[in-house]
């Protein structure tokens, strides 16, 4: 007498259910469905940077030009570019280095212990922190009658430059508060996926705390590390409101340029110029991004 | 007693003491100074309270209306961008993973697109659609922005609702509900929506994070929200607009905050019980 | 009622081999190992077997360095090891998963391991030969994440192996592998094991792996051995109720013990030494378990048939006792067919010495 277990019936996850009701009559309606999503988007994403970058070659008028990328490539405006791209580079490795150490610290900590929450969140918040509000506290701390300009005046007698936010370098102080946390929060993952048992084996195996770090854990956390700091590029290199609120009367990097030349209205030409160093500022980014995806992958196809 | 791995994992511990304590306390000083700022009188280096009180007492003077305006149409527009991009974004997500599979990764790659774009590259298109925006279809009122904001935000309430719906069993629900009966709307408000709540309130912290704190749009199309509103403030009354500023930042703080804990307190709970259930298994 | 250790067949002078002697690690109030003791002679393989929580990874890792011990001494042929750091002793670990790394090739891992222990000797012979002896010639260029997951545990056996350690450390290592996998891998470990004759120690909650798999099993519970010795005196001989639940199946059945036996379902059982005495629960394995179909048969020692299960080379009966328990009877296809759900059987208990708590 047998008694087996019947074949298991066919789960919600089975492979072979049946197919959908909606099958080729029927197939074009669900793709309706869809038309807010696409109407949606074409209008106010993709619609815009058509126009960007269809707009670099034309003039107001509608005849194709390239004034607008001449003026681009002027001596004056590839300074401008070289300063964004300056203060990217310096602001991300600051932001990569600190944030790295800081993320290391973070995940020494229990997982799910109240402190190493709490701290993350605090960082997703001060990531946030951008803008005019982070250039007022800024201006809170170091400028004339900055808490800090004075504590430093009354302790060390050391006299902080008014003018010192007012600079590129005061806008890279600035941009780094917010690339540091971005960093621990992008990086984050990365060390959490660091598994023990690679440390683990490495001592096994007779290795030290050094060819840990520089055999095992640093190849691995490359791609990522690399990876994030393109990401940080990517943001300083996009952040304007900052260097708006701390800088008044000079245009010292593109997002600045760009605003003024839309805002400037005698000049006919400026259209197709402020697409211009808009379509520049797209190949930059667009740039740096693919060699942020292709590293992403290359680090989850490790750690996966 | 005290082996070697017990030394070492004292020292990590010094370690991360040391490395957190600094770096609290380097993000930590510009809020304590933006707050003395506040209360501290610039000229005469006098403290007293006069900034925090300001907005709350009753004023005449009309020097504060333009931060009104600016926080109620920021206010305004964070619910507006809310509304519209979860609604937009809920029925098409749950309609692609249903029916149209193949369509996600033209969704996905959509929605992940503003995340490359800058933002001052997306205003400078926008310009001549809100040109017309603001002349034939609507008017130049501030919240039509909301439309672009819409756009900022789609990178971060697609990745919230998506891990949201990848933790249920969507075709199964669905499914389920349809075999009883239910209409499609039905399906969605009753069935998937309360499954997925954490994941649109994790939408609905950052989305209006974001709006209270976007300025570039609103000052490179000329319009006034909170930020640019803070930022005119700050030129006549500096300690007035680090006090909002210091508000806002409070109120950001707390969402971004719950958000984790939200999130993290689902994430938790799921986990346990799927512990249980293995557990009474064994 | 602690066991007591079979004699270890280890020298008089503990001069090879390893000893582990008195082991305890406190975690605040938690005891993770409780005067934990164990000699594993040079050559053989000893497995620890036990529920989660009951210590024999800590056991293992106390071993490896990668744990400390809050008292007692860990003696490595002759030297104590006790205070040694993980890196300065020379052994090899299996993890039980991620033990390779990934971002080498398998000839890589193994030759960081080479380098990082000072292995003479023609690291790309010593790589191929140890890649032979798992059965992995040809993927010595290949990245983990490329290989399945036996794959990967056999390349980390490889690496293990060739660093020549004086002990073998495998912490679970078939448990995150398919069934059909880890009973093909098991096997060969121990092949493997036998060939190279290394010290090892595996740690397993299968118990299955570990009794086809060691010379010695040590059962583990709340951080204390319960009992070592070979899989079959394991097995047939458990001394503790705790040992003879975990290891196969065992039908609980209440009587009187006195003295050498004890009466239950009308019939009398010899006991193994150990036993309780007095009203004792006996533990009777369902192969040690008759049924006769019987209309008449006694009172005290009749039963009726619940379910019968077909397992291939043999039957799984389930009896219900007038007594409301459940027994499981463990038969021959012929015999078992014979029966069918509802009748009356006696039970008859065979003459195998059982134990009695």
């Amino acid at each position: 007498m047998t008694q087996q277990s019947l074949p298991a019936t066919a789960g919600p996850r089975s492979r072979d259910a049946a197919p959908s009701a909606s099958r080729p009559r029927r197939g074009w309606l669900p793709l309706l469905g869809t038309v807010p999503f696409f109407a949606y988007t074409a209008i106010f994403l993709l619609l815009p940077t058509v126009l960007v970058l269809v707009g670099a070659f034309r003039s107001r008028e509608g005849a194709f030009t390239t004034n607008g990328i001449t003026q681009a490539l002027s001596e004056r405006t590839l300074g401008i570019f070289v300063n964004s791209l300056w203060v990217s580079a310096l602001t991300a490795l600051v932001g990569a280095v600190l944030g790295a150490i800081i993320a290391y610290a973070l995940v020494t900590a229990p997982f799910g212990s109240l402190g190493r929450r709490v701290f993350t969140a605090f960082m997703s918040v001060v990531a946030q922190f951008g803008g005019v509000m982070l250039a007022f506290a800024f201006i809170a701390t170091f400028g004339i009658n900055g808490m800090l300009t004075r504590l430093l005046r009354q302790w060390a007698g050391f006299e902080v430059d008014p003018g010192m936010l007012s600079t590129l370098a005061g806008v890279a102080l600035v941009y780094c508060y917010f690339q540091i946390p971005l960093m621990v929060i992008v990086f984050l993952p990365a060390l959490e996926g660091l598994r023990p048992q690679w440390r683990e084996a490495t001592a096994n195996l007779g290795g030290t705390a050094r060819t840990y770090w520089t055999r095992v854990a640093g190849p691995i956390l490359l791609p990522s590390f690399l990876g994030s700091y393109l990401l940080l590029f990517a943001n300083s290199f996009s952040a304007f409101a900052t260097a708006a609120a701390l800088i008044s009367q000079q245009t010292i990097i593109v997002p600045m340029e760009i605003e003024s030349a839309l805002r400037n209205e005698n000049d006919l030409g400026m259209d197709a110029y402020a697409q211009a160093l808009a379509l520049g500022m797209i190949i930059v980014v667009a740039l740096v991004m693919w060699g942020y995806a292709r590293l992403s992958r290359r680090a989850s196809r490790w750690t996966a | 007693m005290d082996g070697v791995n017990a030394r070492a994992r004292r020292s990590l511990g010094v370690f991360r003491v040391v490395v957190l304590t600094l770096a609290a306390a380097y993000f930590l000083i510009p809020l304590v100074s933006m707050f003395d700022f506040s209360v501290r009188f610039p000229l005469t280096g006098k403290v007293d309270a006069n900034a925090w009180l300001a907005l709350v007492a009753p004023d005449d003077s009309g020097r504060l209306d333009l931060l009104r305006e600016g926080l109620f149409n920021s206010a305004v527009m964070a619910v507006m961008t809310v509304v519209l991009a979860v609604g937009i974004l809920l029925p098409t997500m749950v309609l692609v993973r249903l029916k149209l599979p193949r369509l996600s990764r033209t969704v996905e790659f959509i929605c992940l697109l503003p995340l490359t774009i800058p933002g001052v590259v997306l205003v400078v298109g926008l310009a001549p659609i809100y040109a017309v925006i603001s002349t034939k279809i609507l008017d130049a009122n501030t919240i039509w922005l909301a439309f672009a904001y819409v756009i900022l935000v789609l990178p971060y309430v697609y990745r919230s609702l998506d891990a949201g719906l990848r933790s249920i069993d969507l075709k199964t629900l669905s499914e389920t509900a349809r075999s009883f009966g239910a209409s499609w709307p039905t399906v969605l408000f009753r069935v998937i929506v309360p499954n997925v709540r954490s994941a649109i309130v994790s939408a609905c912290f950052i989305t209006i994070a974001v709006v209270l704190g976007e300025f570039t749009f609103a000052r490179m199309l000329a319009r006034t929200n909170l930020q640019t509103s803070l930022f005119q403030i700050n030129l006549s009354d500096g300690q007035v607009a680090a006090v909002v500023s210091l508000l806002c930042l409070g109120l950001t703080t707390l969402l971004l905050v719950a958000l984790d804990l939200v999130v993290g307190l689902g994430e938790r709970r799921r986990a346990r019980s799927a512990r249980t259930v293995s557990q009474e298994d064994a | 009622m602690t066991a007591t250790a079979s004699v270890p067949p280890m020298d008089a002078t503990g001069a090879r081999g390893v000893r582990l002697s008195h082991l305890t690690r406190t975690y605040g109030a938690v005891r993770a190992l409780d005067d934990f003791s164990l000699d594993i002679a040079p050559g053989e393989l000893v497995a620890l077997l036990g529920p989660s929580g009951c210590g024999k990874t800590t056991a293992l890792r106390a071993l490896s360095g990668l744990e400390d011990v809050t008292s007692g001494r860990i003696i490595v042929d002759g030297e104590d090891v006790t205070a040694k750091p993980a890196n300065k002793r020379d052994m090899a670990m299996v993890f039980q998963s991620y033990s390779l790394f990934p971002h080498m090739t398998v000839a890589g891992n193994i030759k960081f391991a080479l380098e990082l222990r000072k292995v003479a000797g023609d690291q790309n012979r010593i790589v191929a030969d140890n890649l032979a002896l798992v059965g992995l010639d040809t993927q010595a260029d290949r990245y983990p994440h490329q290989l399945s997951g036996g794959q990967q545990q056999r390349v980390a056996l490889a690496r293990a192996l060739a660093v020549r350690p004086k002990v073998l450390l495998l912490d679970e290592p078939l448990s995150a592998l398919d069934a059909k996998v880890r009973v093909q891998l098991r096997d060969e470990i121990r092949r493997i094991q036998q060939e190279v004759g290394i010290t090892t120690l595996f740690v397993t909650h299968d118990q299955e792996e570990a009794l086809v798999v060691a010379d010695r099993v040590g059962v583990m519970s709340n951080g204390k051995l319960m009992q070592i010795g070979a899989p079959a005196d394991i097995y047939s001989r458990p001394a503790t109720g705790f040992v003879a639940d975990f290891i196969g199946l065992t039908n609980k059945l209440p009587g009187r013990a006195n003295g050498a036996t004890a009466s239950t379902l009308g019939q009398t059982v010899p006991l193994l030494p150990g036993s309780a005495s007095g009203d004792v629960t006996v533990l009777v394995r369902p192969e040690n378990v008759t049924l006769r179909a019987d209309a008449a048969a006694p009172t005290d020692r009749r039963g009726t048939v619940l379910t019968t299960g077909f397992m291939g080379s043999h039957a799984k009966v389930q009896v219900q006792l007038p007594s409301g328990g459940l027994l499981a009877a463990q038969l021959g296809v012929a015999e078992a067919s014979a029966l069918a759900v509802g009748d009356t059987v006696e039970v008859v208990l065979k003459g195998v010495p059982a134990l009695a708590i």
